[in-house]
Order: structure tokens, then C-alpha cells, then sequence
């Protein structure tokens, strides 16, 4: 299995396009960050567990990369220090410093049977950051049983070589000359009693896949336009009581993996958006006109050729002599700007799904329930993120205000359509 | 477990209520497993403290240093040491001005109001004797700076009193703005003509008090404000 590295590993990496906005649109108080996470059959060994993450960022050597300040540009620097296995508290992911100890840009915590991965946006995006988690928990089970997962995407085996696609800039590869611009309505912007600052609360909806299937084929939908669906009409009932932007759509944002359209192996960012909207002046909608509407526009926003002139446009700003002369403080301005009146006001709600992760069958004997988080928004109070595996479908929503409204509309919905929801929840 | 008899969802066992609907459970044959066993440890994290505010106070010193340390030097080189005082003043004055209420943790303003006074008093004080001028700065500025401070110090301690209302705050206001327009006659008045004969600041200071008085009454007046409330609501 083992083969020659075709190129030294680098020492330091330009950050990929899509990357290069979160250094510059943190806060002091907040920075885009996500959790994949899995929970064995057992409770996890630290000591095992540290060995198993030596071995894997020692074949997926992106992880070790710490982020820098250039004079242009943020770039990521190699170092060959080792993280910590840390332990997990209520309250997922606060803001990594990156700056002080040992400047990684993700956190690995054990909390019982459950192994969690949160990762900086900048890093990697949610495939990546299952491909890191999956090859550490078939290393894990290694290292506990002695047996060997064979090795099969998204599970890298640790006696490979790391190799250059890996950690390749897949929108500067892919990008082509033909653009569209990214101006977009306005989105309603949900907004609630602010909860207390640092604890995200998070509401897990668990759910038999096949069951999940069912229902969305009794409504002629894919379980992704179902779910995006339920979504939208939880926060159409909210907008209906709330007085402010009356004239404003509701807006989810739908990441769209790329690796589906190109045959890109890296592990860094490569996925892009669709940001669904609903008019709501125009009257109500039903379960099944929202289920049209998504399907219809997602069908026509997923084309290949308009996903890539939508990407294209970044990569050419990104490649403008004037941006890329002016000094970092100068970009991250801008970047700021950018984010802050472009990024999230575009969206009232962010519904991620990675879909099926095809883990060994092998692991399924092992990994209980796999789950992904999205980490707390600038200005967007609750995201959702979905992700199946062994025939389990797990729902996250994630939130920074008190009220719990939205998910309770969604996960009721699930049950009147006949799927029965298990609720997990960090609030006592 | 348990199910929400609210949503109809299946509950974790260490739930103590629906998250979605926080309906209490209660189930006798089944009580709450301990938290110890939930999907998520008890101990919660607290958010690091990112500004380092000691740091940023260096910082802003080595800053104002370089500068007057270039200005010292090149001024020596010159051969006079004539004009590098007035930058290096500036700067400290800037630095008193910027660096001190926005790098402290000053919970009230009355020290950097006081501060950039003095700083103010100071710099003018260098230029003074610089140019041996102590005359007017003694007999004239310095009076205004210290008048001026006092007034923005009486405006600001009558201005946070929070209990008493707005418009009797609005009064006091006006008033010490009048008591300024007067003190400013005095001083110029002492100060240039060596007499004191107030004249134009009697005139400006007159309107000022019955504004001063007529949002005491307005403030007194409940009928007569809900009255301009009605009418001027935006």
C-alpha cells in the first residue's frame, strides 16, 4: 500500500479561496468553527486515542498547519509540534486561540464514548474535517482491536503517504472565466433573547434514515429538499410574529459539496452555497409548495456551470493586482466588510448536509451515532446540520438566542410526517 | 426514556425536560438518569479573555516612544533642539488624549476629562516657555482651560445622574453653559482689560436660562409634556 510522496510536504501553504475570508471576518469574540464528531461503542482511551491523532497527522499533515500573518496575505505554516487530547465541556466551541500554546487550528475532545473534531472554517470544510475524524477513528479501533480498516474514502489508511491533491487549492483549479455577479436580496434576520455569551446551545434530533426516506418519498422530495422544507417553513412561522423586515425574504443558506462536480481529493475547503429564498410577501406556503420550491431552485442553482461562475467570480477577485497588492490590515477590512454586508445578511438560516458518509461497513460494529455542528454565526442565531450513517440521520441545530421555537416547529413536523425523533440536547 | 408528551419526541434519559418545549418530564417508573451520563460533560468553558489590555498599553508607549525618539534625534543633528520638544509634547498629549480612555478600564470618565485638561494645560505651558510667553498663558489660557474643564466635568457628573430625570439634566446643562459664557467674559475681561465689566455674555447667557427654565417647567408640567410628546412623536 505504501507509495513514494510525488512532492515533499510544503512548508507553508497560501490559504485556498474560499478559506482566505474567515481569518479576516473573525472577532475577538467569535470565529467560524464546526464539530463532526462520533460515538463508539465504548468509552474512548485517551492515551490510544492520542496515538491514533500522531499517526493521522502524520498522514494527513494538513491538520499541523497553524496560521500566520503575512504582509499580503494570511498563510499556513507547518510546524511539528502534537495537540493535546482535550476533554469536552457543555459548551462546544469557543473560539480557538491560535495565536498562543500550540496554535492548531482544531481541537480534539473525548467526552465518554464520543470523539469530537472542531475545526477553524479556514482549515478544512465539513468533508475534510470527516475525512481527519474517520481515519482517526479506524486508527483508534486499530490501536483498541488490533483489526485494520480497510482503507476506503473517506478513511485514508495512516501507512500511506500524504499526497499534494490533498491540500490543492480546488477552486483555483477548477475556476473558469465566466462569472455571476453575487449580489442577492437581503434576508429576514431572525433574532431572539440573546443567551448567555459562550454557551451554544445545541438540540440533536436523531432519526432512522429509511424512516426519514420514507416520508421524504411519500412527498415526491429528496430527504435533503425535506428537510431544507421544514426548515424554511419553522422559520416562515417565526417571521409571521415578528414586526421587523416584513418585506424581507426568508433566506437558508445550502452548502453545496463541489467534490461531487470535480474530482477533487482535497481536504481543504471546497464546497459552496445556494441561498434558497422564500417571498413570503407573495402569501403562505404549504409543506408542499416549500418542498417544490426548493427542489425547483436548487435544480437550477446546482447546475455545474452556474455553481462555477458563482465561484469563478471570488477566485478572480482574489487574483486582482490591485487586492492583492494592498497590505493585509488593508484586505482584512475589506474581507470584513465583505462578510459582514454580503456573508451572513444573506441568510436567515444555514442548513448544512453532508449526506450519507460512506464510513467502512466495518466500523459500523464500533461508531454508534456520527454527528456535525455548526458552530455559532456572526449574526445568524441558529444553523442546522445534518449528516447519515449506519442508517441513522442526525439533525443539529445549533443556537445562540433562548428561545427554542424553531427546532421544536421542525423535529414536531418530523413526527407528524411519521418519523420518530430521539432528542439529545447540552441544556440541563 | 421518555417522550415529550409537548412534541412527541423521544427524550435522552439525563433530560429533565423537552429542550424543544421545556415541558418538565415526569415519568415515575423511569426517573432522570445523572447528568454524568448525558451526551455532554457538566463542566462548561469559559470564553478566554482575548484583549490584553497591558500589552496594548506597551505597545501604544513604544508607539509614541519611536517618534520622539527620531524627532529628538534629528533635531540634535540639526544642531538645535528647537523643535522636537513641540512634537514630543504633541504626542504625549495625543497619547493622554486616545491611549488613556480607550486602554484603561476607566469605569468613569472624571479622570481622562481631567487628564486631557492638565495634558492641554501642559502643552500649552511648553510652548509658552518656548516662547516666553507666560503673560498670556497665565493671565488668559490657562484660566480658560481650567474654567472650560471644570464645566465639562459639572456637565458630566450632573449628566450620569441617572435618577433624576432627563430634562432637569437637560436644565442643568444649560445652566453651567451660561455660567461658562460668563466665566469666559471674566477671564477675558481680567485678564486683557485688567477690569471686570460683563456685557456680551450677560446678553447670550439670559436666553440660555429661560431655555433652561423652560424645560424645568416642561419637565415639571406633566400635561404640557405629554402634551409635546403627542404632538412631536416620531
Amino acid at each position: 500500500m505504501s507509495q513514494k510522496p510525488q512532492r515533499p510536504i510544503p512548508e507553508w501553504l497560501r490559504l485556498d479561496n474560499a478559506a482566505k475570508i474567515y481569518p479576516a471576518a473573525r472577532t475577538k469574540g467569535w470565529m467560524p468553527l464546526f464539530r463532526v464528531s462520533m460515538t463508539l461503542d465504548e468509552d474512548v482511551d485517551e492515551a490510544l486515542m492520542q496515538q491514533a491523532l500522531q499517526a493521522t497527522l502524520r498522514r494527513i499533515p494538513l491538520f499541523s498547519y497553524r496560521l500566520r500573518r503575512g504582509l499580503f496575505w494570511h498563510y499556513f505554516e507547518r510546524q511539528g509540534r502534537e495537540p493535546v487530547v482535550e476533554p469536552d465541556a457543555r459548551n462546544p466551541m469557543l473560539p480557538i486561540n491560535l495565536t498562543a500554546g500550540r496554535g492548531f487550528q482544531f481541537r480534539l475532545r473525548v467526552h465518554r464514548k464520543r470523539v469530537a473534531l472542531e475545526v477553524f472554517h479556514a482549515l478544512a470544510d465539513g468533508s475534510g474535517a470527516f475525512t481527519f475524524l474517520g481515519t482517526l477513528v479506524a486508527e483508534y479501533l486499530f490501536l483498541r482491536t488490533g483489526e485494520r480498516t480497510p482503507a476506503a474514502p473517506p478513511v485514508l489508511d495512516t501507512r500511506d503517504e500524504p499526497r499534494p491533491e490533498e491540500w490543492e487549492d480546488s477552486f483555483a483549479k477548477y475556476a473558469r472565466g465566466a462569472t455571476r455577479p453575487r449580489t442577492e436580496r437581503k434576508a429576514w434576520q431572525l433574532r431572539g433573547t440573546p443567551g448567555k455569551a459562550g454557551l451554544l446551545r445545541v438540540t440533536t434530533g436523531v432519526m432512522d434514515t429509511g424512516r426519514l426516506k420514507e416520508a421524504a418519498r411519500n412527498r415526491g422530495a429528496t430527504v435533503n429538499t425535506l428537510l431544507c422544507a421544514l426548515l424554511l417553513k419553522a422559520l416562515i412561522a417565526r417571521k409571521a410574529q415578528s414586526a421587523r423586515g416584513r418585506r424581507r425574504p426568508v433566506k437558508l443558506s445550502v452548502p453545496v459539496n463541489l467534490r461531487r462536480y470535480y474530482p477533487s481529493q482535497t481536504l481543504r475547503n471546497f464546497s459552496f452555497y445556494v441561498n434558497v429564498p422564500v417571498d413570503t410577501g407573495l402569501g403562505g406556503y404549504s409543506l408542499d409548495e416549500l418542498i417544490a420550491l426548493v427542489g425547483h431552485y436548487m435544480g437550477l442553482e446546482t447546475a455545474e456551470k452556474a455553481l462555477n461562475a458563482r465561484f469563478s467570480l471570488n477566485v478572480q477577485a482574489e487574483r486582482n493586482a490591485l487586492l492583492r497588492a494592498a497590505p493585509l490590515f488593508v484586505k482584512t477590512l475589506v474581507l470584513k466588510m465583505m462578510y459582514r454586508f454580503t456573508g451572513e445578511s444573506y441568510m436567515t438560516s444555514t442548513l448544512t448536509n453532508l449526506g450519507q458518509v460512506d464510513l467502512p461497513p466495518r466500523m459500523g460494529a464500533y461508531v454508534k451515532q456520527v454527528e456535525i455542528i455548526l458552530g455559532p454565526a456572526q449574526r445568524t442565531p441558529i444553523s442546522c446540520a445534518v449528516v447519515s450513517a449506519f442508517g441513522r440521520t442526525s439533525v443539529n441545530f445549533s443556537r445562540t438566542i433562548q428561545e427554542s421555537l424553531v427546532e421544536r416547529d421542525f423535529f414536531t413536523s418530523l413526527v407528524d410526517l411519521g418519523v420518530p425523533v430521539f432528542v439529545q440536547s447540552n441544556e440541563s | 426514556m421518555s417522550y415529550c408528551v409537548q412534541c412527541g419526541v423521544k427524550l435522552a434519559g439525563e433530560l429533565k425536560s423537552c429542550p424543544l418545549c421545556q415541558t418538565p418530564v415526569y415519568n415515575p417508573l423511569q426517573p432522570p438518569s445523572p447528568p454524568s451520563e448525558g451526551a455532554y460533560p457538566e463542566k462548561v468553558e469559559e470564553a478566554a479573555v482575548r484583549i490584553d489590555r497591558g500589552y496594548a498599553r506597551l505597545l501604544s508607549l513604544v508607539a509614541i516612544l519611536i517618534p520622539m525618539l527620531v524627532s529628538l534625534v534629528l533635531d540634535l543633528i540639526d544642531g538645535g533642539g528647537n523643535w522636537s520638544p513641540y512634537v514630543i509634547g504633541a504626542l504625549v498629549m495625543l497619547w493622554c488624549f486616545l491611549a488613556v480612555p480607550l486602554l484603561f478600564s476607566l469605569r468613569r470618565p472624571y479622570f481622562a476629562v481631567a487628564l486631557d485638561v492638565l495634558a492641554l494645560c501642559g502643552y500649552l505651558a511648553l510652548i509658552a516657555a518656548l516662547n516666553d510667553g507666560f503673560s498670556w498663558y497665565l493671565g488668559v489660557v490657562l484660566p480658560l482651560l481650567l474654567l472650560t474643564g471644570l464645566i465639562v466635568l459639572a456637565m458630566l457628573l450632573a449628566w450620569r445622574r441617572q435618577q433624576v430625570r432627563k430634562l432637569y439634566r437637560a436644565a442643568v446643562l444649560v445652566t453651567l453653559f451660561a455660567l461658562w459664557l460668563i466665566g469666559i467674559e471674566m477671564v477675558l475681561d481680567l485678564g486683557i482689560l485688567g477690569g471686570l465689566s460683563l456685557r456680551w455674555s450677560v446678553y447670550a447667557a439670559i436666553p440660555v436660562v429661560v431655555v433652561a427654565l423652560m424645560l424645568a417647567g416642561v419637565e415639571q408640567n406633566k400635561g404640557l409634556k405629554e402634551a409635546i410628546r403627542k404632538r412631536l412623536f416620531i
